[in-house]
């Protein structure tokens, strides 16, 4: 044993907390750094010297083992998956918040119950003077308020979607870029650690970067030890770490996959915009699919918006094939006003796509609805898909946009149906036998009047109402420019005098007499709407608000296991500090004991 | 123990600091707006039963505010024209009271004379009153006026119209023959040159029934219905009478039954059996016989076969054609009998119900309507599949191709008299839709207003020979709108309760007269491309109403116009227009009677032969001019008990309006309550308790404070201060 040993022992103490002081500034230094975890030196003692004396071993001090970080993975994962939730609904209620506002009806914002209700008094006023051009002038002027109603909202629907289009853009935009980021984390952490000691802040970062991950979609991590494959039980200190997005492997150690937006070239809605991006794998393009069930974050929140319809897709059983006619049966949809398949678009057989460019419906001998789709594509191996499914779209449980603009078009159609079947009994001031007031503006600017359209057998490019929608219901222009052009006589009513009401009166029932709309009245439309959409948007609150809720307290106490804190730190710095004059104590102690034994012992 | 750093204190405390000022900004907003919610999804049931209750109160307020004192101004316009028009009335009522009974002096008709032509003017402008230019009494069709007012218009107004009448609108007019006229200088020179030997004849007043249109100078005029007994004897070749038929017709169907009065020809439903068109081949005319049986029609033929159908007493089918009789008995009642054709198939068969009536129905029961034409005829069940063909089968169905009466010849060969061999042709059945038809059976006359002038003066020379010869006529003066009756016309048609309707063209009008939709069933023609046809009558008879309703509450409609149909009898106006003629024929009267006596004084007319004729002209003027005082003194006091109805009319229309008005006022007072109630209502539901708010607004601030407060002792100090 030398002499000296015991400055020895005191100077790695010195040493150590120097170390441990260091460590405490670091992390009174990184307090508010967002995803920093409290690192901590371990210390060990160390090895003691066999001394070969009565006493035994001689202790030798302190020895700095590592600087590690205080981090639960369970908490973590925890976090993520309340994250993931949290973000999900804020989302949605940021959205439906809009739809809402859309929808808005109060003493502030003039919305479809009072333009309906304002509209229905003016028509009340006409039915009271029904000749007067100036009183129909203003209720033209009310309908063509209630078509601005309906065109309007579409048209922000349309916008929205449009919207939620490009932050899906974005977001995948932001998954690739952190899939990227984390791999190359992961092979610098690896060279890091692969040398025995621990890339803390790394980690940390990597952490951050899989949080934010988290809230765009469902992250499962994990990490394990790579093992040398020779020797089993020897490690290598290096790890691998894995991510999965929605069950979906992303990140694979220092290799990541990348997602694509490819936007659709047809549309699954018929009041969809163009351009909607589906999501695909870029190496193996499958189908990413946000919507499933297990998946979370904002990704699937937008999605849902955005294709949400209720689950209420067409679809059917193909019953046959007769050249590139495919006849399906068991539509789920046979109303002409609730159709929602856009004229033309991809229909899914089987498990294939095929691009349709019409269709046609009609009732079979017993009387149960078929449709007819008319492919467009090579229809190879078209012929041996009867008896399987035919879908377009997919059932998405949510009540998204979609879902909001079916419901305007069904609303539209079967109020202006039942409206213009009324006034083409009657005959307009002229004496003129009187057209559709409710028209559809087509693409290119025209009338449609549904005039042809058979009883019987409906053709999706038919002048039919399946044309009218919420975006281009209009009043007829001939209506628009010359008020005497509506209708409120029948003929022979109309010869016996100008003021007979007997239409207006039809006309009024439509107000909430008749049963047009969701087994209720017109006036009942914004009613049920506005429950679909409060109801929504109350879950979306009430959901973002508990998994907030949660996700804080999780965050909590993540933060018990791995925060800085000051008191903590300043109390380590206490002692780090005492333990280092302590130290230098001993080693003052020491040199006094070294002066007597050299200097005055003996002499 | 949890390890809590500062970090967890500082986000907790952040978090209830953000969740205090949400509270905060929540009240606050409610505070400002006054509203419980800033938006639905605050609290879906209040924020969609919000929604019903505006749409609600935005119903009651287009009542309240709009429809209800629409309706009421609307009214007031009809009552203040209605209170005019009854002053009006009134007027003429003391005019005609005045007129019945003082010796008038010339001043007095002159007077009388002005005023009637006044309030006849001014009535029907009255009945021209509106309503921010909608005419009140004109029921829809609001944008035309009662009358013509404007003389154009007017005068190029075509209109066909159709005007019923019932025996009670016969009535005893006076017409006078050979009027008295202020002779010219020449014809007292050709009496006095003995170049006319007679002096002129003096008036004579003739009594004629007649029936006055509502208008007069029409253009052509039939008569379109009747409902009269009409004696149409029809004699056969063999100089038979065949006796009475009694017709009743309408537009477009005629309805036969018996001619005797008695039973009528009724299908199994007890419908009265009417036929149109039933077409055999050749023309037709028809009568029935004194009735033996239960059900019996006969026709005729062109050459006066006759075709009998009847089932008598016993349930015997008899069809006899040309005196040929073809008997099916029918089996006693409650059976049903098959008739066979050649081969054997039944053709039809004929069900004898325990009443007594029948049906003949095809082999699947269904009912039989068959076409005859001259040469066979078919046997079509109603689907109009053929049953069998079967020359000489006759069948008569009722007018919408449900009943029948039906004989079937099959089989059978008859011969008529003539030897001929009688296969199908058997008749013709044409209904006599066409008024020439019936104006031939009534024998009408038309007359001009000179051939009736010719009427009247044979009338004064041989009054019962010409009341003989036409005492069954009809005579139409286009001119003046009457219709003449003879003397047993007008007996029978009373004694009958008969009624007819008048079918006439009339071309121009005068300004002021009223417009023929606002009473009849009429055609305007004006624009011959575009005829309009106005409907005022329904099928029976029944006055149809153009009621303007206006929805005043949520379940009640208020019919707020009053039409003129129910304020004036179209008889007013030409009621006070007659009214003007008779003063002006007595004051025409007088001065002939003046300007005569002038002559006589003047010395131009010294000549012995010429005062003769003078005199003798004075006397015929002189009696004139009594008959026109006589004739206004009655017609004034005929038209006391006229105006007074018509004063009652008038008085029941206000009446009527008034009540309306009443009821109108009533359910102001409701809507006025309910738009309260439902402010009210829709206040609770929407607007915040103001003293809770701020009761809630103050503690949320106190805790925002207090979480303040806290948050700055948090983050104040740290053991790092110490050190």
């Amino acid at each position: 044993m030398s002499t000296f040993f015991g400055l020895s022992i005191a100077e790695s103490g010195l040493r150590v907390y120097h170390a441990a002081a260091n460590t405490t500034a670091n992390n009174i230094s990184n307090v508010n750094t967002k995803g920093y975890s409290k690192q901590v030196l371990n210390t060990s003692s160390s090895a003691a010297i066999r001394s070969y004396t009565s006493w035994g071993t001689i202790s030798t001090g302190v020895t700095a083992d590592s600087v590690t970080q205080l981090r639960s993975q369970f908490y973590d994962n925890k976090y993520r998956a309340y994250t993931g939730y949290q973000s999900e609904f804020e989302t949605k209620n940021e959205y439906m918040l809009q739809i809402e506002n859309y929808f808005r009806d109060d003493s502030t914002v003039r919305g479809f119950g009072s333009i309906y209700d304002t509209m229905f008094s003016s028509l009340d006023s006409l039915s009271t003077s029904p000749a007067d051009t100036t009183v129909r002038n203003q209720f033209i002027s009310d309908a063509q308020n209630f078509c601005s109603f309906f065109n309007t909202v579409a048209s922000s629907l349309e916008s929205l979607q449009q919207d939620v289009n490009e932050q899906i853009n974005s977001t995948v935009s932001q998954v690739n870029s952190i899939a990227q980021k984390i791999s190359i984390l992961n092979s610098q952490i690896n060279s890091v650690e692969i040398s025995g000691s621990y890339a803390n802040e790394l980690r940390d970062e990597r952490a951050l970067l899989v949080d934010e991950l988290s809230k765009y979609v469902a992250t499962e991590t994990k990490e394990t030890e790579v093992v040398n494959s020779n020797y089993p039980d020897m490690y290598t200190g290096a790890t691998n770490f894995e991510i999965k997005i929605n069950g979906q492997l992303l990140v694979d150690g220092d290799r990541f996959r990348q997602l694509n937006c490819v936007a659709r070239d047809y549309r699954v809605n018929q009041s969809d915009t163009r351009g909607l991006y589906d999501v695909y794998w870029a190496d193996n393009g499958e189908n990413f699919n946000p919507t499933s069930l297990s998946n979370s974050g904002n990704l699937k929140a937008l999605f849902e918006l955005r294709d949400g319809n209720n689950e209420e897709a067409f679809s059917g059983t193909v019953k046959s094939i007769s050249g590139t006619a495919v006849t399906v049966v068991k539509p789920t949809l046979t109303d002409e006003n609730s159709m929602t398949m856009p004229q033309n678009g991809t229909i899914s057989i089987g498990s294939k796509n095929y691009s349709y460019s019409g269709f046609d419906m009609y009732n079979d001998l017993e009387g149960n609805a078929q449709y007819v789709f008319y492919i467009d594509s090579d229809p190879n191996g078209l012929s041996s898909t009867a008896g399987k499914t035919a879908a377009l779209g997919s059932d998405i449980d949510y009540k998204g946009i979609p879902y909001y603009q079916a419901q305007m078009n069904e609303f539209v159609r079967a109020f202006a149906k039942s409206f213009n079947e009324i006034e083409q009994e009657g005959v307009d001031l002229y004496g003129n036998p009187m057209g559709a007031f409710f028209v559809a503006e087509s693409v290119t600017g025209s009338e449609i009047d549904f005039y042809d359209e058979p009883a019987t057998y409906f053709e999706s490019s038919g002048s039919n109402y399946y044309q009218l929608t919420a975006g281009n219901i209009r009043i007829a222009k001939a209506s628009r420019d010359d008020p005497s052009v509506f209708s409120t006589a029948m003929l022979e009513k109309y010869q016996n005098g100008i003021d007979d009401e007997e239409m207006t009166n039809r006309l009024l029932t439509l107000q909430k007499d008749t049963v047009m709309y969701r087994g209720s009245s017109g006036q009942q439309f914004l009613q049920y709407i506005m429950s679909d959409v409060t109801i929504d948007t109350e879950e979306s609150q009430l959901l973002s608000n508990n998994y907030y809720t949660i996700a804080n307290t999780v965050a909590n106490q993540r933060t018990s296991v791995s925060g800085v804190d000051e008191d903590e730190e300043a109390l380590d710095l206490l002692k780090f500090q005492n333990a280092y004059s302590l130290c230098s104590k001993v080693i003052s102690v020491m040199t006094e004991m070294y002066d007597k034994l050299i200097n005055q012992t003996g002499v | 123990m949890m390890r809590i750093t500062n970090g967890m204190m500082m986000n907790n405390t952040k978090t209830n600091i953000n969740g205090n000022k949400v509270s905060v900004d929540r009240l606050n907003t409610q505070m400002s707006t006054q509203k419980k919610l800033t938006k639905p999804s605050d609290n879906a049931l209040i924020a969609i039963r919000s929604l019903r209750l505006n749409a609600t109160l935005s119903a009651i307020n287009q009542y309240y505010e709009n429809n209800i004192p629409d309706a009421q101004s609307w009214m007031e316009v009809t009552e203040t024209a209605l209170t005019n028009m009854k002053d009006i009335v009134t007027g003429a009522y003391r005019l005609s009271v005045n007129g019945a009974t003082d010796t008038l002096t010339e001043d007095d008709r002159n007077t009388i004379l002005t005023q009637l032509k006044s309030l006849s003017s001014q009535l029907y402008a009255e009945a021209d009153s509106d309503y921010a230019g909608r005419t009140v009494f004109s029921g829809y069709k609001t944008n035309e006026t009662v009358t013509f007012n404007k003389a154009l218009e007017a005068s190029d107004a075509k209109y066909s119209i159709e005007e019923k009448h019932t025996y009670e609108q016969i009535e005893e007019a006076k017409y006078y023959a050979d009027k008295a006229e202020v002779p010219t200088a020449a014809e007292v020179d050709s009496y006095a040159s003995g170049g006319v030997t007679d002096t002129p004849d003096s008036p004579e007043e003739i009594s004629l029934y007649r029936v006055r249109l509502a208008y007069d100078s029409q253009d052509t005029i039939n008569l379109v219905e009747y409902n009269f007994p009409v004696e149409t004897t029809s004699t056969r070749d063999d100089g038979t009478v065949t006796g009475n038929l009694s017709v009743s017709t309408k537009m477009s169907t005629v309805e036969v039954d018996d001619g005797a009065g008695g039973t009528k020809m009724e299908d199994v439903n007890e419908q009265t059996l009417t036929w149109r068109s039933i077409n055999l081949g050749t023309a037709f005319t028809y009568y029935s016989t004194e009735m033996g049986g239960l059900d019996h029609v006969e026709l005729q033929d062109d050459r006066d076969y006759k075709l009998s159908f009847s089932l008598d007493a016993s349930g015997k089918l008899n069809v006899e054609y040309d005196s040929v009789v073809l008997t099916k008995t029918v089996k006693n009642n409650g059976t049903t009998q098959s008739y066979a054709n050649a081969d054997g198939e039944e053709v039809f068969r004929v069900i004898t119900n325990t009443d007594g009536s029948y049906a003949i129905r095809d082999s699947s029961n269904n009912r039989i309507t068959v076409n005859g034409n001259s040469n066979s005829s078919v046997i079509t069940d109603v689907q109009g599949n053929s049953l069998a063909s079967a020359a000489n089968s006759v069948v008569i169905s009722n007018y919408d191709g449900k009943q029948l009466v039906e004989a079937n010849f099959a089989g059978t060969t008859t011969t008529s008299t003539s030897g001929a061999v009688v296969n199908g042709s058997l008749a013709t059945i044409i209904t006599s839709d066409k008024a020439a038809d019936i104006e031939n059976k009534l024998s009408v006359e038309t007359m001009t207003a000179a051939a009736f002038e010719k009427y009247l003066s044979d009338c004064a020379d041989d009054p019962d020979g010409m009341e003989d010869a036409y005492k069954d006529k009809m005579i139409y003066l286009a001119d003046s709108g009457e219709v003449i009756l003879g003397t047993n016309l007008a007996q029978n048609m009373t004694s009958e309760r008969a009624g007819f309707a008048f079918d006439y063209d009339k071309n121009g009008f005068r300004s002021g007269e009223v417009r023929p939709e606002m009473y009849y069933n009429c055609v305007n023609k004006t624009d011959p491309a575009n005829p309009i046809v106005y409907t005022n009558f329904d099928e029976d008879d029944g006055w149809i109403y153009q009621n303007i309703d206006y929805q005043v509450s949520a379940n009640q409609t208020l019919n707020v116009n009053t039409q003129i149909r129910n304020v004036i009898n179209s008889d007013c106006y030409r009621d006070m227009e007659e009214m003007t003629m008779a003063v002006q024929n007595a004051i025409d009267a007088h001065s002939s009677v003046a300007e005569i006596n002038k002559m006589l004084a003047s010395s131009a007319y010294d000549d012995p032969k010429m005062q003769e004729y003078l005199k003798a002209c004075l006397n015929n003027a002189q009696k004139q001019a009594a008959y026109a005082d006589d004739y206004m003194q009655k017609k004034f006091s005929s038209q006391i008990s006229r105006f007074e109805k018509y004063l009652s009319d008038i008085n029941l229309a206000i009446t009527d309006s008034g009540s309306r008005g009443e009821r109108l006022n009533l359910t102001k007072n409701r809507m006025a309550n309910q738009q309260t109630t439902f402010t009210e209502l829709q206040s609770s539901n929407d607007d915040a308790e103001m003293s809770d708010i701020t009761i809630d607004y103050t503690s949320a601030y106190t805790a925002y404070q207090a979480s303040l407060q806290a948050a700055g002792k948090i983050s104040d100090m740290s053991l790092l201060d110490y050190i």
